[in-house]
């Protein structure tokens, strides 16, 4: 469902990717790991075609990614951030952040798609009309969610899509998440830099470190703390003994 | 910290020994790096909500 073959990006004269290749199969939850400015977000941004400086081979759905995506391809995939406050319009209604994709698309019977989204996001119908600051953290991310999903897309990319929320409703999102994927058939590439939502949500991940993948592993290997790089090992280390 | 009071003040290794159910409901709803859970436990408000007005009583 997503293939990327040798993606390297420059943001000027800086290259903060090298040479990235890993392909997702469909249906599968793919984690990109690695600790901030490790390049995972940019290969999210440079699926999604927000980067210009890019050379190698990207397909999601078997379409290649190109310089100028269609809009058929763009509702293909898309994208859920970790702030869902600075993806929100302010002074638009959740009902406005819904219908919109719904509206460019040009598709009909708005009204009742919108409350069926509403209710697959687990959001009361009461919170149609609200706007975003009168939500909480979560509900806001379900918000994100919905309008993500709005278009009946294929691949979701999730960036860091709980680390702003406290511990129960990140629970809670990740519960979503894990039950949208299973009813939609959603294939998941998910960033963050957190191992114990790897282990819970996704199938396989690859370890970034300085634009480069040094590592790719199943689950299974991530739960027997069987990572074989020496970045993969660090990471391990630094999340034992939490609780 | 819960309804604007602090329940429970322990250290940062001491976090399995939480004994109040708040605390407890939050260390429970983590994902744990080893086990492949089907869904995480989140917590039960209206529960934590009675717990608070019983123990204020």
């Amino acid at each position: 469902m997503i293939q990327v073959d040798d993606l390297t990006v420059r943001y000027g004269p800086t290259t903060v990717l090298h040479n990235v290749s890993f392909a997702v199969a469909q249906g599968e939850s793919f984690a990109l790991v690695g600790e901030s400015g490790s390049g995972k977000s940019t290969i999210l941004k440079a699926l999604a075609g927000q980067v210009d400086d890019w050379s190698g081979q990207m397909a999601v759905g078997g379409q290649r990614v190109t310089r100028s995506s269609s809009r058929a391809q763009a509702a293909q995939i898309q994208m859920v951030f970790q702030d869902p406050y600075g993806s929100l319009h302010p002074r638009r209604t959740v009902d406005d952040a819904l219908s919109e994709p719904l509206v460019i698309h040009g598709l009909s019977e708005r009204d009742a798609r919108v409350l069926a989204m509403l209710d697959a996001v687990g959001l009361a119908r009461r919170f149609r009309f609200r706007l975003p600051h009168q939500l909480s953290g979560g509900q806001r991310q379900r918000v994100a969610i919905a309008r993500a999903l709005m278009l009946s897309p294929k691949v979701l990319l999730l960036d860091e899509p709980t680390s702003a929320l406290d511990v129960s409703v990140q629970a809670e999102i990740l519960n979503l998440l894990k039950r949208l994927r299973a009813e939609q058939r959603l294939t998941f590439l998910l960033v963050t830099h957190d191992l114990p939502v790897v282990s819970f949500l996704c199938d396989r991940l690859a370890v970034l470190r300085a634009g480069r993948v040094v590592e790719t592993a199943g689950v299974a290997t991530l739960r027997g703390r069987a990572l074989a790089s020496d970045y993969g090992r660090e990471l391990l280390a630094s999340c034992e003994g939490i609780v | 910290m819960f309804n604007g009071e602090v329940v429970e003040e322990i250290g940062p290794g001491a976090l399995h020994a939480a004994t109040h159910p708040y605390t407890r409901g939050l260390i429970a709803s983590l994902p744990r790096l080893d086990e492949d859970r089907a869904e995480l436990p989140v917590l039960d408000r209206a529960a934590l909500a009675r717990f608070g007005q019983e123990g204020r009583a």
